[in-house]
Parts: C-alpha cells; sequence; structure tokens
C-alpha cells in the first residue's frame, strides 16, 4: 500500500502517483509540494498552452535564447527522432497543430494546417542555446510528458524515495528497490471501460499514445507534418523503455516510422493495435494480451 | 495458373504447421513429456515458455487442455522457386493465445509475397476484458484530457447542436 497518493491535474491532463515508502505526513505534504512546484517549471518552460512560457516567447520574436538546464536531454532526443523519421517526429509541429485547431485556446475547431518548417530552416541547435531563425512555435508533445515523468522521478529519488509509481496521463515510471512488478491495464483505445491486455513492469517507463481522446474533426493530437493528416492506421501503441522521456518520443515516432528502424537506434520495447484490431508487438514487451486469432481465414 | 499453384502450396504448409502446433497442444495436455513429430514435409518441435515459469499448469477447458508455453513448428517446402521455409510461433496461456508470429526466411521473391500475405492474415486481433473484471487501478492508454479540454468539446458539441436546431 502506498504511503502517500496524490492525484492532480496538470499541464493538460491528470496525474497520479504512489510513494511506495514510509513517509510522515508532514514529508508527504512537502514532497507533493515539491513535485507541484518542478511541474510548475517545466510547464512555464515547455507549454506552448500559456501566454507566459519560454516557448510561447520564442514564438513571438525570433533570435538566440538560452535554454533551460535540463533542456538538453529532451531537445537531444528529438534532433534524433527528427533524423530517424525523417522529419516526422519536429518539435517545429506547434503552429500547424495550432492551425488544425489543437490551440492555446483549445478553439478545436477544424482548421487548415500548413506544413512545419524544415528543421534547418527555422532551427540551431548547440545546448545550451537554440537560435530561431524564423517565427516557430515549438510543442513538445511528442516526449514532454515522459520527460516531466523522469524530472519527477529523479526529485523523488534525490528526496530519497526509493520506491515510487508515476502516472502522467497514463505515461508511467515505476520504480523500486524490490523486485516486485506492477500490473498495469493496457486500455482497449475504442472502449475505455475495457484492456486488450495486462502490462507487468519493474523499474522502466510504459508510455501509450492513442488517437481516442485529444480528437476533434479528422484529426487527433498527432498530425503528420508532410501529409497534415493524423494517422489513422493505429489505434493505439505502447512502448516500454528505461526513461520516460525514450518511450514518451518514441510512442509518437512508431506512428510514423517501423519500429525495426528505430531499433537500430533505440533500446524499446513495442504493442501496436492497428486500426484492423490486429496486435503487432516485439517479443520481449512486458504484458499479456487478450486476442482471439483471425486463424477462420487458415484453419 | 503456376502462380496461383505456387501459392497453393505456400499455404498449405503454413496451414500445415499451424496444424502440428495444434496437434503438439493436445500431445502435450495428454502427455507432459512432450511429442515431437518428425514428417518428411515438416519437422517440427516443442519448446517450453520462455518465462521458466515453474507453475506449468494444466487448463480444464469444455473440450480442451493445452498446456502454457510456447510452441515453434518449421515448415520446409520446395517451390517452383526453389526451397522455403518459415516458422510459426504460437504462445499460449490459460488456454488462450496470447502471441503468434510467422518467422520467414523466403528466399524467393514471389514466397516472400505469400509468405507475407499470410502474416498479415494470420495476426491476432484484441479483444477487450472488462477492467472491472480484471480487477486492476492502473491503467495506460491515451493521455486524459483535462478539464479545459473537456470543457472545449463539450461548447464545441452544443454550439453544433444549437446549429443543427
Amino acid at each position: 500500500m502506498p504511503s502517500a497518493q496524490y492525484t492532480f491535474e496538470a499541464i493538460g491532463t491528470v496525474w497520479n502517483i504512489d510513494i511506495l515508502d514510509d513517509l510522515s505526513t508532514e514529508q508527504s505534504a512537502q514532497t507533493k509540494a515539491n513535485i507541484l512546484a518542478r511541474i510548475e517549471v517545466f510547464d512555464k518552460n515547455y507549454s506552448r498552452f500559456r501566454a507566459d512560457s519560454l516557448v510561447t516567447k520564442m514564438a513571438a520574436r525570433a533570435g538566440t535564447y538560452a535554454l533551460p538546464g535540463d533542456a538538453q536531454p529532451l531537445l537531444d532526443l528529438y534532433a534524433n527522432l527528427y533524423k530517424i523519421t525523417n522529419g516526422a517526429v519536429t518539435p517545429l509541429i506547434g503552429q500547424t497543430l495550432a492551425q488544425a485547431g489543437y490551440d492555446a485556446a483549445y478553439s478545436l475547431k477544424e482548421g487548415t494546417p500548413t506544413p512545419p518548417p524544415a528543421w534547418e530552416e527555422a532551427l540551431e541547435y548547440d545546448f545550451p542555446r537554440l537560435t530561431i531563425k524564423q517565427m516557430a512555435l515549438l510543442d513538445f508533445g511528442a516526449a514532454g510528458k515522459g520527460y516531466l515523468v523522469d524530472i519527477i522521478g529523479n526529485l523523488l529519488a534525490e528526496q530519497g524515495v526509493q520506491n515510487y509509481y508515476i502516472d502522467g496521463g497514463g505515461d508511467i515510471l515505476y520504480r523500486s528497490v524490490s523486485d516486485a512488478r506492477i500490473e498495469v491495464a493496457l486500455e482497449h483505445p475504442a472502449d475505455p471501460t475495457q484492456a486488450i491486455g495486462i502490462a507487468s513492469i519493474l523499474n522502466q517507463s510504459l508510455c501509450g499514445s492513442a488517437g481516442n481522446r485529444r480528437a476533434w474533426g479528422k484529426y487527433h493530437h498527432i498530425l503528420n507534418p508532410h501529409s497534415l493528416a493524423s494517422p489513422k492506421h493505429i489505434q493505439a501503441l505502447w512502448v516500454t523503455a528505461d526513461n520516460g522521456l525514450l518511450a514518451d518520443g518514441l510512442t509518437t515516432a512508431l506512428f510514423f516510422t517501423d519500429a525495426d528502424e528505430l531499433a537500430k537506434h533505440f533500446d524499446f520495447e513495442y504493442a501496436i493495435v492497428h486500426a484492423d484490431n490486429s496486435l503487432e508487438h516485439s517479443a520481449n514487451f512486458p504484458a499479456d494480451f487478450f486476442t482471439k486469432s483471425n486463424s477462420s481465414t487458415v484453419l | 495458373m503456376g502462380k496461383n499453384k505456387a501459392k497453393l502450396i505456400t499455404w498449405c504448409v503454413i496451414i500445415t504447421a499451424v496444424a502440428i502446433i495444434y496437434v503438439i497442444f493436445n500431445a502435450r495436455s495428454n502427455d507432459n513429456t512432450a511429442a515431437v513429430s518428425d514428417t518428411d514435409t515438416a519437422h517440427s518441435h516443442s519448446e517450453t515458455a520462455e518465462h521458466t515459469t515453474t507453475t506449468t499448469t494444466h487448463h480444464h477447458g469444455a473440450d480442451t487442455v493445452y498446456t502454457d508455453g510456447t510452441y515453434r513448428a518449421t515448415s520446409r517446402y520446395s517451390t517452383p522457386g526453389g526451397s522455403e521455409s518459415i516458422e510459426v510461433t504460437i504462445s499460449l496461456k490459460d488456454n488462450v493465445v496470447t502471441t503468434s508470429s510467422v518467422q520467414q526466411t523466403p528466399n524467393d521473391r514471389e514466397a516472400a509475397e505469400y509468405q507475407a500475405e499470410f502474416k498479415q492474415n494470420y495476426k491476432p486481433l484484441v479483444e477487450g476484458k472488462k477492467i472491472s473484471d480484471i480487477n486492476l487501478s492502473r491503467v495506460s492508454g491515451s493521455s486524459l484530457t483535462s478539464r479545459g479540454f473537456n470543457d472545449a468539446v463539450e461548447n464545441i458539441k452544443s454550439q453544433a447542436h444549437h446549429h443543427d436546431s
């Protein structure tokens, strides 16, 4: 049983954090305050949904900006994924998403998006500097939440918490010095009251992505910057990796790039529910699935 | 016509491989010392599950009793384009096929097409179970939305409704 549980809404989603170590009431209150303060710092830097954020400031004026101290892992992963996915995963998607209706005011009116500029045209990244060469609204939705889950995990570890479970709107990080695995239901993309399987994780991150919730008109929260459409060939997918940043980033990348290609660059396991309800997963994805074989076509 | 024949051969061999796996299921469930069957057209063997579990249980369903584990069958066959092989793997847990895969090592382009077609058709389909029934409080799916997002959706729905009426 967790000694402390925090449930709250932040960065546009619902969080559940279980502290599995013993904490005094006082420590628990302090820990929660620290977490909320850290999320606020992250949000103020990277959220395109708030007027006072660094990202919003960058969108207003081209120039060279000093990046926050925690930006390097995030930007490095984006730079990597941009190359590997041929530009499909890009932080420059912000304006395109906003035009499609996913803007700071959640207008959710199906607009007509325009393609984002190429990385080389719009950005020059050399940590700790980021130069915005032309008007660009950055969006860190592809990997930001997973990274924030890691950051909170590190914050807990620094405070001596060794056993914790962090769920940032479905992006999960579970660390424990015991060898107790934790079971997580994998939500059915067509019916949130159902699961398609049970994952069992320990000292790793499990991140999921589906087009069923952040959806409006013909769009959902992932947009292909080349076709300007939201991918429909995948209903839901999950990735496990050592950390939330990588697991989250790869959930987005898998909408665009084959797992085999991504596996040349990263260490991860994955499961994909295709549009036809068929299941594809890597050999060691840590889950049992509820499936029926469509072998009627064969047997 | 030759094309269709080659396709038929490929499919038949794959079906044979799957059938052999089913034979092994039954053999294993009747006798835990597992049968290894060899035929002229197909070589097959069974392997135990990768989760070196000690709780190898027998499940007593209505008609069938299968042993948990991973089953693999490799079939080799000749086509006009040369010798081909295909490996079918099926994992069983609690009488349910949890994973199945078809590993293809086609030498011939046409065989590759047919095997890919089979693979496409032999994918497991997800089935839902009530989360309340499996008794788990932890769930991973798409990110829950915030009140702001939900309010916006509701707002748009009601606007659309006004337009309609």
